[in-house]
């Protein structure tokens, strides 16, 4: 019985990432869009410092900052609300009455935005190196590598804790992802070290794992990267301990708020 | 008129009836804050040095102002025809749906305009923002920034009548490339001299700096600095005609053609 509720939870986590990939690629529009989105995000900052005189010590910092941004925005648009947009579209009594398990659907989501997401990322990566001349340190790659996927592991947990949030509620959740989105990316540090924020909002920014992960991408990769919020060892430790927390919870919210959405019946609650 | 004004009612509640109304009012202040956080964190702690942090605050809000507008009334047709389904009914009315889309970036701009002067408040005296406003050229400036808005999300919005799929990214983009190159948050000076001339022809740059000198009363950096200020109001106005005319004469083409072809019901899960 466990076996067959495993290969159920497998199944559907493999065909939600299959259309997550696959779907995301079928507008080449959607793809060219979005990476110049993100270019132009990063070229803003880089002509921001350049302005103010700071250009050359941050520009490594601020291309890892364009790289991580897309992860942070497809955590909330295509994680955290996913459910939202599901109950909106009629798709998510289809999901519900199906045998497959929500959380399966939501780490499917989680896999396949990651990978996805990854393809853009990497490309606004590429440019930003290019256009701007960036040069990093690859000593520390493969640790480097290790940091990132923690640290999507962390954000994707975070992403299914949203979604939970977000199943419950209606237009105010897509209302309030539009509001925490750019105070997140600045609480984050996603252009600049987050030391500068102080210890005080920085110890509550490490809530969001991007806040740690970037730092300590940024303490292997960048090496004139300072100040540091914490020993990139510590960060990784602490990560690792976000990304179970953020799961655990998740998992045990996502269930407490179907029930709760099932019993007020909110689940087929549309445009509210 | 009527059909405007009854646009403009209906943009209210959907921007206001999601929650209960002394939250939206919360709501309404704390929203602009998101497009000027990284502008106090970064001059704030990088540019103490540099004076601009008056010029990148006032810039970046007056940026988000028109963004919002053009965003938003893009977006409505996705929203409407998609979303609520009610665009078929809009096009069945007897107001034309370019009267329709003026309708709700208006209540869109009147919005953003409510949060832009209630964080004013206390930004002006707490940061000492220089504030000495010449109000003909910030009121006209501000009406300026509508048509600009307007037009610009009439633009997009007659593409997204004529296609399903063209997602949010795409209007991201165009105003991620307007951003960098419209001033609001550093001074174009800093592009090299050929994004720098392309900088001072697009509407976008002139109307923030029209505002910029209009409530502040300063020009802080050498952007535009050889235009006087009746020359920079007529150049702008000049630019925002242009804008808006081209946004109303796309979704008149746009509209008939989505009729014609039948996208004005379709729906495909987008």
């Amino acid at each position: 019985m466990k076996k067959k509720r495993a290969l159920l939870f497998l199944r559907t986590l493999t065909a939600r990432a299959y259309v997550r990939v696959f779907g995301q690629m079928r507008e080449a529009t959607w793809i060219v869009a979005s990476i110049l989105g993100g270019f132009f995000t990063m070229a803003t900052y880089m002509y921001l410092y350049r302005s103010i005189g700071t250009g050359a010590d941050f520009t490594g910092i601020v291309v890892l900052g364009g790289f991580m941004a897309p992860f942070f925005a497809n955590v909330l648009w295509g994680v955290a609300m996913q459910l939202y947009w599901e109950k909106e579209m009629g798709n998510l009594e289809l999901m519900l009455v199906s045998p497959a398990p929500l959380s399966a659907f939501l780490v499917g989501l989680s896999v396949g935005g990651a990978m996805h997401t990854m393809l853009r990322a990497l490309a606004v990566l590429v440019f930003g190196v290019t256009v701007f001349k960036v040069h990093f340190v690859t000593v520390h790659l493969g640790v480097a590598v290790l940091v990132f996927l923690v640290t999507l592991w962390a954000m994707y947990g975070l992403g299914i804790v949203f979604s939970s949030l977000f199943l419950y509620h209606g237009r105010d959740a897509w209302r309030t992802a539009d509001l925490i989105m750019e105070p997140v990316n600045v609480l984050s540090g996603n252009y600049f070290p987050v030391r500068y924020l102080g210890m005080g909002l920085a110890s509550v920014a490490i809530l969001v794992p991007t806040t740690l992960g970037l730092d300590a991408l940024r303490q292997l990769l960048v090496p004139s990267f300072g100040p540091v919020l914490l020993g990139w060892r510590v960060e990784v430790l602490i990560l690792v301990g976000l990304a179970f927390v953020w799961s655990i919870v998740g998992v045990w919210a996502l269930e407490a708020v179907e029930y709760k959405a099932r019993r007020d019946a909110r689940l087929t609650l549309r445009w509210q | 008129m009527r059909g405007f004004l009854a646009s403009m009612y209906v943009g209210l509640q959907i921007e206001s009836n999601w929650t209960r109304k002394w939250v939206w009012v919360l709501y309404l202040v704390a929203y602009p804050v998101g497009s000027f956080l990284s502008v106090l964190v970064l001059y704030g702690v990088f540019g103490r040095q540099s004076g601009l942090l008056p010029f990148a605050l006032y810039g970046s809000v007056f940026y988000y102002s028109i963004s919002m507008v053009a965003f938003d009334t893009a977006m409505s047709v996705h929203d409407d025809r998609e979303h609520y389904q009610t665009l078929k009914y809009i096009f069945l009315s007897s107001t034309s749906y370019g009267t329709y889309l003026c309708g709700r970036a208006a209540t869109r701009y009147l919005i953003a305009l409510a949060g832009i002067v209630a964080n004013l408040c206390w930004m002006v005296p707490v940061l000492h923002l220089p504030f000495a406003p010449n109000w003909a050229a910030l009121f006209l400036g501000c009406a300026l920034g509508f048509l600009i808005g307007a037009g610009l999300g009439m633009v997009m919005a007659s593409l997204f009548l004529l296609t399903a799929r063209l997602d949010t990214d795409v209007v991201e983009a165009l105003f991620g490339g307007m951003f960098v190159m419209s001033g609001a948050l550093f001074p174009p000076t800093a592009f090299p001299p050929l994004l720098e001339r392309i900088a001072e022809t697009i509407p976008v740059s002139g109307f923030i700096e029209l505002v910029r000198r209009g409530i502040s009363g300063v020009q802080f950096t050498g952007f535009l600095a050889s235009v006087p200020l009746e020359s920079l109001m007529l150049r702008v106005a000049l630019g925002a005609g242009a804008v808006f005319v081209l946004g109303v004469v796309l979704v008149g083409l746009g509209s008939r053609q989505a009729q014609r072809k039948g996208y004005v019901d379709m729906t495909t899960a987008f």
